[in-house]
């Protein structure tokens, strides 16, 4: 592999790039449905190939091949080189990268048991447990869909100014849906994603069977028992898993550089943070945000970024204010800084762009019943289903699944589909505390075009937001 | 070339004890050209070659993909898989391939040797770009893209089939200031059929008109929906609602209502794999069967699930030709269209909304269909039949049976839709309905 990405370097620079960077890479995958009881497939797949990304006068030009030999690598550098050279008036704004990255780095994230030495029925044991256990509480389910995969990859990456980084990692996923249903109540589903950096023993950690016949009890409780979310405004407590999902999208996505700069305006869309507003205050003085790639186990675990940079963590919101943009080599060099080693691809065939790794809300040192000992009348939205926020990503609502009413100090009866419908500043202005308990969840982050669906976790404590009104669907 | 590969592979499997394969070998070409800022950011190019196979041995399924497609790689893998096999549960449900043979007919304007030739197509990046800023914009964003592709098919039952195609689209969002913007989108899978001023005409057209935009106010509108916001939404329609994988793994608002009426009188609507010039058209699916024409709702009735063999012997049917081996999909959502222009349903509205596109539909429970959307791009207040003020801040909220119910008319206009926000191809109208229910952030 190594030298094949080396001949791509010697090739795009003897026709004359000012930079240039390959990334080949092999890849294999496994993926189990169990639906509704039964084994709908087994899927495997092997994929290799090769990524080109190079500037020339100031253009950037990228090519991609599923074919490993001389030949067609030399076609495809080429292509890339041409292309962006014939194009070179459109790049009316020229790219520049910052600095210089020539590190030299190896990394492997080793698996306690490899998934693809597990055997195939043990896999699917893993899945009728569930099924059975599931069919076993007598709640009734019409709906059950479970399913696993494992990506192993193995990557080389090097670059016309001497990076050469090989890295070796396996991704565990989980998903489950499942559909609720009490007569004269209607249905109620859930569906959540498990993800880490790891290999078979992630699915165990995980603990899926106990998890998933809890979450049926809940769905089946929310049906029989919740009832109208109060209307006037209440103090509200929000669980690790909302409280996710917010900081990825109203703190993570803003400070992206490229959309700052407008680069993905046409798709994932712009931010309301313009270039200028480092050191504005966007929220109390408890919100702290970060994004780290280097938290082991993580589903956007990674130590070098797919830009050759080492990666670190980046402290987004600090104190209320915001602080850090997430930067690759493109947009650090138009604010004059390095980058902070933002640049994720999915795999060869796309260009890195910047991207989240693992962002979380930093604990504070409240005990949960410490948060919500003095609320009087609130609501807990522990767990989430419908969520949603403008491509400026101010504007945002996040229905809550798993809630409940709090009176007095007490958490009381389940509540059904509270709204939060708030501005970002609006929201992050009426946090007050948060507790010590930091949880994560897995997701799969959508951006660019061709879009790229990365894996991220996303998490925090649970926190309180004063006074703040949660409508009714 | 290739189809002798798939050939070898349903021979490779068939070889090593399956009963069923099926083998799809695509090599396809594709360039990029994204902008924003009036700028390119990127030229980017692919040179993809795949092989799947579908390999049913006593009673399972197995999905393969490669993209080595060297005899020994082949080998080594159909063997791994079949080895694997015997671990695994028989699929309750498996179905072995019918083993009819079929007539494949080619479908109009679905390959131009002149996309195939394009050595750059900068000049069209340019002339979206030109075409917004003429109409007002400050700056320009977006995507063209043009491909040429081809497809092999082999089965265990003798059926052999190939199609090349092309495909040209462009996507262009246009900015005023800080708070306006307008989305233009033209797709086509020929040369003659594209026009790259139109998309940034539009796209500059409404950013221009949607400067100084106030909040909107919550409440229920009459309510015009664009062909991107209709593409979006019926995307969901027919896919989440329709396919029949949706309906058993508990998705689908459609779950028990085959038969049952779901949407307005006015609303006729159906996937149509053999549309000309459809962006989704290809002549067979991934069994093989050829494409067609399937209603999925007419006249306002819910007629006909998406099927693949499988899931069309489960629900006592025959495949509609949407195969996707696991998951049945659809190829191009055509709506039929009315009698209307947009000017004659602007006209017939009192107090309503215009809704020029959305992003980030989700929902909150799939099997009653309840979600929200949010208006992105130019909002307009519609007062007294004219286009009024523009608006921000706006969300649709609801249940997708209950808009589908308040339908009241289609424009004769018609787009294709394909975009970032709207992954299914449609043919697309502008829809006018009754009750739609906007929300905002309450701080």
């Amino acid at each position: 592999m190594e030298d094949l990405a080396e001949y791509a370097i010697r090739a795009a620079s003897t026709l004359g790039a000012d930079y240039v960077e390959a990334r080949v890479m092999a890849l294999r995958s496994e993926e189990l449905i169990l639906k509704n009881g039964n084994v709908d497939a087994y899927g495997y797949s092997e994929n290799e190939g090769i990524g080109v990304r190079l500037l020339v006068d100031g253009g950037l030009g990228f090519a991609s091949a599923n074919r490993l030999d001389k030949e067609s690598i030399e076609k495809i550098v080429k292509i890339a080189f041409k292309t962006a050279k014939a194009s070179s008036a459109l790049f009316k704004k020229k790219i520049e990268f910052a600095g210089i990255v020539d590190s030299k780095a190896s990394w492997t994230v080793s698996v306690k048991e490899n998934p693809f030495d597990v055997g195939v029925d043990d896999k699917i044991n893993l899945l009728t447990e569930i099924e059975k256990e599931l069919l076993k509480t007598g709640i009734m389910l019409p709906n059950r869909l479970f399913e696993i995969s494992f990506v192993e990859s193995r990557s080389v990456f090097a670059n016309s100014e001497g990076a050469l980084i090989k890295a070796e990692k396996t991704l565990a996923y989980m998903f489950y849906n499942i559909v609720a249903f009490v007569p004269g109540k209607g249905v109620a589903n859930r569906w959540r994603e498990f993800g880490a950096t790891g290999g078979w023993e992630a699915m165990k950690e995980w603990r899926p069977v106990e998890k998933i016949i809890e979450e049926a009890h809940i769905l089946n409780k929310v049906l029989e028992e919740g009832k109208k979310p109060p209307n006037e405004p209440v103090d509200l407590i929000l669980g690790s898993e909302v409280t996710g999902i917010i900081v990825h999208e109203s703190c993570g996505h803003p400070s992206e550089a490229d959309r700052i700069l407008g680069r993905e305006a046409a798709q994932a869309g712009e931010s309301f943070i313009k270039p200028k507003m480092i050191g504005e205050t966007i929220g109390s003085e408890v919100v702290t945000i970060v994004d780290d790639p280097t938290i082991p186990k993580s589903f956007g675990f990674y130590l070098y970024d797919d830009e050759g940079v080492k990666a670190r963590p980046r402290e987004l919101y600090k104190n209320g204010k915001i602080n850090e943009f997430l930067h690759n080599r493109e947009t650090a060099s138009v604010f004059g800084i390095e980058s902070n080693a933002s640049a994720r691809a999915v795999n060869y065939a796309y260009e890195p762009i910047i991207r989240m790794a693992n962002t979380y809300f930093k604990p504070g040192d409240y005990e949960f019943e410490e948060l919500i000992e003095d609320v009087k009348k609130g609501v807990y939205i522990k767990t989430f289903m419908e969520w949603n926020i403008d491509d400026r990503r101010w504007n945002q609502r996040y229905v809550g699944l798993e809630s409940y009413l709090i009176e007095n100090g007490e958490i009381k009866d389940f509540i059904r589909n509270p709204v939060l419908e708030v501005t970002t500043k609006g929201l992050y202005s009426k946090i007050d505390a948060a507790d010590k308990n930091l949880a994560f969840v897995a997701g799969q982050c959508g951006k660019g075009e061709p879009a790229q669906a990365i894996p991220v976790w996303m998490g925090g404590p649970n926190v309180r937001v004063r006074n703040i009104k949660v409508g009714v669907v | 070339m290739s189809l002798e590969l798939a050939n070898y592979i349903v021979k490779v499997g068939l070889e090593k004890g399956a009963q069923d394969v099926i083998a799809i070998v695509t090599r396809s070409d594709e360039h990029m050209f994204r902008f924003a800022n009036n700028s390119l950011t990127i030229v980017k190019n692919w040179s993809r070659e795949s092989a799947n196979m579908l390999i049913g041995i006593n009673k399972k399924t197995i999905v393969v993909s490669l993209t080595k497609l060297d005899k020994d790689t082949i080998g080594r893998v159909v063997d791994k898989v079949v080895k694997t096999s015997k671990y695994l549960e028989p699929d309750k449900d498996y179905t072995p391939l019918p083993g009819e043979k079929f007539e494949y007919k080619s479908i109009p304007d679905t390959y131009d040797p002149k996309i195939e030739a394009l050595e750059n197509a900068s000049e069209y990046v340019d002339a979206a770009i030109n075409a917004a800023l003429k109409e007002g914009a400050e700056k320009v964003a977006g995507v063209l893209v043009y491909n040429v592709g081809e497809k092999f098919l082999a089965t265990s039952t003798g059926i052999e089939a190939s199609e090349k195609g092309t495909s040209i689209k462009l996507s262009v969002r246009a900015f005023c200031g800080e708070e306006a913007s307008g989305h233009g989108v033209e797709v086509s899978r020929v040369l003659s059929r594209f026009n790259p001023e139109r998309p940034g005409r539009e796209a500059g057209e409404y950013a221009r008109r949607a400067v100084n935009p106030i909040e909107g106010e919550p409440g229920t509108y009459e309510t015009i929906l664009s062909p991107l916001v209709v593409a979006n939404l019926f995307g969901d329609v027919a896919f989440i609602g329709a396919s029949a994988f949706m309906v058993e793994a508990g998705f689908s608002f459609f779950a028990d209502k085959l038969g049952e009426k779901v949407a307005s009188d006015v609303l006729t609507v159906y996937d149509d794999g053999r549309y000309p010039n459809g962006y989704g058209s290809t002549m067979f699916d991934d069994e093989g069967t050829p494409t067609t024409r399937t209603v999925i709702i007419e006249k306002g009735v819910l007629k006909s699930l998406l099927h693949n063999n499988k899931t069309a012997r489960k629900f006592q049917t025959t495949s509609t030709g949407n195969a996707g081996w696991v998951v049945p999909h659809p190829w191009n959502v055509v709506i039929e269209p009315g009698s209307y222009t947009l000017e004659d349903m602007i006209s017939q509205v009192d107090n309503g909304i215009f809704v020029t596109n959305n992003w980030y539909t989700r929902f909150q429970n799939y099997r009653e269909g309840i979600f929200s959307t949010i208006c992105r791009d130019a909002v307009f207040r519609i007062r007294n039949g004219e286009l009024a003020e523009p608006l921000k801040g706006l969300r649709i909220s609801g249940r997708m049976l209950d808009l589908l119910q308040n339908i009241s008319v289609l424009s004769k206009e018609r787009v294709q839709i394909q975009w970032w926000e709207a992954e299914i191809p449609a043919f697309a109208p502008y829809m006018l309905i009754k009750n739609v229910n906007f929300t905002k952030a309450t701080l």
